[in-house]
């Protein structure tokens, strides 16, 4: 690295060292946090959206299959020839 | 309010609710709401996304009809909602559960390996740490054998496998700790929704009846022989002997005198009290019930027990095999396989759940188990006790005649009798204090305080004379009390198809209240029913005469009977059955089957019975239909089958797995896998209803 370069570091150090952690600090810094934090919660509640909307899809296609099934059976009972014989 | 359809199937709709939000309570409105509609059958309610699954029979048009004029201010008031924590509850595992399975994939995907290794080794190491301690309490338990396989594969550098066994290890925890949380609070639920009457003091000095939920803290109540004190307070007036065994432990009696603490939960057994309430119900009493069915719990059945013995001994087996594999083959992978299945788990988990499940399955038909061992109790059960009345006959007797004698009036005679039966629960009472409402009398106060001679009658003082009413026995051989000898003809003409109730004032008699008792119509059956299911002998114990005893046993075809007994018969009679190694249920609702109750392998009390018998019994059934015994019966035959099945399957499968992990079949990873999920798997089944699924009084 050049002399430059070696300097430019040493006062960007010198620089966050001093302002650096006075902004991290800050109350702007804080209301960003809260941005932040707020966003994953609501990121969080999202999931559990999502994976209820995707259980209430499910529940959905296994009614429906249930009485997909139900109906079949019904039909399958229907197309029989009935036992007329007499004894 | 409006409801957007989003699907519809054969008695199923799926309904989002038109708000922004719906907050936790409008959600348990809504399902309570629902649930009360006759034609529902099932609801689920989301309340992150407001959607509504509702399983229902009859019409649509209907259903939707009544939902538009749905709103949460005018449902809320006329719904009891017990127990508002559990929605809470299952929304907070839900999260830890899915949060946990996403954590896990996303750590996976998205961490460096490095850093992984770090995790999981820091995860790791503190059950690591646990496993150490039990073994150097010396003991070995299912925490040894984790510690070990996870120590095992961090010593090797299997970081995932390490990392796979704790994330199913933690996932088997919140599910049984969800499970366990929900089949506690599903049966307190259902439990804290029975309502309570009691007796309040008015200003005035008279006692009316009123639900518990209106009695505020200040209010006065009377507390009678045989009840249990509903709710916290100051003992006002009245000298009592108190049972306080549900929250001492202790059953022997302790006397109380006026400016004394009570306590909800105590049974008065002697004497009547005054009580000032300092505490309302509500809240407390559902978390008494939790409390309640906690202690229960600690009741295990003996099957439970005999698995958390099982498992407990199969640990050495287990680290043993494991140990001997890498003896003998020297491969460390083949010996963590083995190690990665532990039976134990399977085992502890399974059998608790079976039985919590099937207690809330009972609590579904109105019946409350008190724990695990009655219903193992119960389906080896060989002789069941029926008491006669309020048990064989319909839980209502009623009053067919009133034969006034001694010049007095039959109207004026009833109402005397309601005014000293009113306070006693027993069903014949019940009858005595029905018709006089029927017939329009209504009555004031007018004796001193009552006193209730057990499995005999009740006896007062009216206007300074003493009033005695109660059998035959009671009032002319014990109380000696006499007949004018101008009513002896109408004496001797009374009707012997009726149980006779005497009513004596001054010592002469005064009526005669003729009881007709019809026996309940599904008695026959049900006697029919349990003798196919495989019940020995059935018998009726019964105060009453030899005749009506002899004729009911017939009817009903019963194996046995005895006549004319009093309660400490009922208990010899137990205690004889016992002494031949039978398993013996007794059934009654009084007072006087108290004792019989809690001698009995099994006590099933009915539910509108006195209070005393329910906190003996250790099963209690609604009053509506004794077919509820049959249902018990087969419920507790299919839990021991499922118990039998879920033994079967646990070392079965587990057994493979070892074998197959010992030959080198399968990877640790896979073995752990395979065995978690199965267990998982299992443990769900165990969830679900043994007995096919119920439908509502509407749709059948």
């Amino acid at each position: 690295m050049s002399a430059t370069g070696k300097i430019a570091l040493f006062l960007g150090g010198t620089l966050f060292g001093s302002a650096g952690f006075k902004i991290l600090g800050s109350k702007d810094a804080k209301k960003v946090y809260t941005h932040v934090t707020a966003a994953v919660l609501r990121g969080k509640e999202q999931v559990m959206r999502d994976v209820e909307l995707v259980q209430e899809n499910c529940s959905d296609i296994l009614a429906d299959a249930k009485a997909l099934n139900e109906a079949r059976a019904s039909e399958e009972a229907v197309s029989v020839i009935e036992d007329t014989a007499k004894a | 309010m409006r409801f957007q359809i989003l699907h519809e199937s054969r008695g199923r709709v799926r309904l989002r609710a038109v708000q922004a939000s719906m907050s936790i309570e409008q959600a348990d409105i809504l399902e309570a709401w629902l649930l009360a509609l006759p034609e529902v059958n099932q609801v689920t309610v989301h309340e992150r996304i407001c959607g509504v699954i509702i399983v229902f029979c009859g019409s649509r048009e209907a259903l939707y009809k009544k939902l538009a004029g749905f709103s949460y201010s005018l449902a809320a008031p006329k719904l009891q909602i017990a127990g508002s924590q559990s929605r809470a509850m299952n929304r907070a595992y839900k999260e830890k559960l899915v949060f946990q399975v996403l954590r896990h994939y996303l750590k996976k995907l998205y961490l460096p390996p490095p850093v992984r290794r770090v995790l999981n080794t820091c995860h790791a190491l503190p059950r690591i740490g646990r496993a150490a301690k039990t073994l150097l309490q010396g003991k070995l338990t299912v925490d040894v054998l984790d510690g070990a396989a996870l120590c095992v594969s961090l010593l090797t550098g299997d970081f995932s496998t390490a990392g796979s066994v704790h994330f199913l290890l933690k996932l088997g925890e919140t599910i049984d700790e969800w499970t366990h949380k929900k089949s506690v609070d599903d049966l307190a639920k259902s439990m804290s929704l029975q309502v309570d009457q009691v007796w309040q003091l008015t200003e005035d000095g008279t006692q009316v009846l009123v639900p518990l939920e209106q009695v505020r803290s200040g209010d006065r109540i009377v507390v009678h022989t045989g009840h249990v004190l509903p709710l916290d307070g100051i003992l006002e007036d009245g000298d009592v002997m108190l049972n306080q065994a549900s929250l001492t432990g202790e059953s022997v009696p302790v006397a109380k005198r006026p400016g004394a603490a009570v306590y909800a939960g105590s049974v008065v057994e002697e004497g009547n009290c005054i009580v000032r309430v300092t505490g309302m119900a509500g809240e407390n009493r559902y978390d008494r019930i939790v409390h309640m069915i906690e202690e229960s719990e600690k009741l295990k059945s003996g099957a439970e027990r005999r698995a958390y013995d099982l498992a407990d001994r199969l640990v050495p087996w287990c680290l043993g095999g494991s140990l001997l594999t890498w003896l003998l083959t020297g491969n460390t992978t083949r010996a963590v396989s083995v190690l990665m299945v532990d039976f134990s788990c399977a085992l502890k988990l399974s059998m608790p759940l079976s039985v919590l499940s099937a207690m809330r399955e009972a609590s579904r038909y109105k019946i409350t188990v008190k724990g695990g061992k009655f219903l193992e109790s119960l389906s080896k059960a060989d002789t069941v006790i029926f008491d006669k009345t309020g048990t064989l006959t319909r839980a209502c007797p009623t009053v067919k005649c009133v034969v006034p004698f001694n010049g007095q009036d039959e109207r004026e005679m009833l109402r005397v009798a309601a005014c000293l039966e009113e306070h006693f629960p027993h069903s014949v009472a019940n009858a005595v204090v029905r018709a006089a409402e029927d017939r329009g009398l209504d009555h004031h106060e007018m004796h001193s305080e009552p006193e209730y001679v057990v499995a005999h009658g009740i006896a007062t003082k009216i206007d300074g004379e003493r009033a005695v009413i109660g059998s035959r026995h009671f009032v002319f051989e014990d109380e000696g009390v006499t007949i004018l000898p101008e009513d002896q003809s109408r004496f001797d003409a009374l009707d012997p198809g009726c149980s006779w109730l005497y009513l004596a004032i001054g010592g002469v008699l005064s009526a005669a209240i003729g009881i007709l008792d019809p026996l309940r119509p599904e008695a026959a059956e049900v006697m029919a029913l349990l003798h196919e299911a495989g019940i020995g002998k059935t018998v009726m114990l019964t105060g009453d005469s030899r005749n009506t005893a002899a004729a009911i046993a017939g009817e009903l075809g019963l194996d046995d009977f005895h006549a004319e007994v009093l309660p400490e018969d009922k208990a010899r009679y137990i205690q004889a059955e016992q002494a031949q190694n039978r398993t013996v249920v007794m059934i009654g609702d009084g007072i006087n089957d108290a004792p019989a109750l809690s001698l009995a392998d099994v006590g099933i009390a009915i539910g509108n019975g006195a209070t005393i018998a329910r906190e003996v019994a250790d099963i209690t059934i609604a009053a509506e239909d004794l077919r509820e015994l049959v249902l018990l019966r087969r419920l507790s035959e299919k839990l021991m089958h499922r118990i039998d099945r879920n033994y079967r399957f646990v070392m079965g499968f587990n057994g493979t797995l070892i074998a197959l992990g010992a030959l080198g079949v399968l990877p640790p990873a896979t073995s752990a896998l395979l065995h978690n999920s199965s267990t998982l798997l299992l443990s769900m089944d165990c969830l679900t209803n043994l007995l096919p699924q119920q439908r509502t009084e509407y749709c059948r």
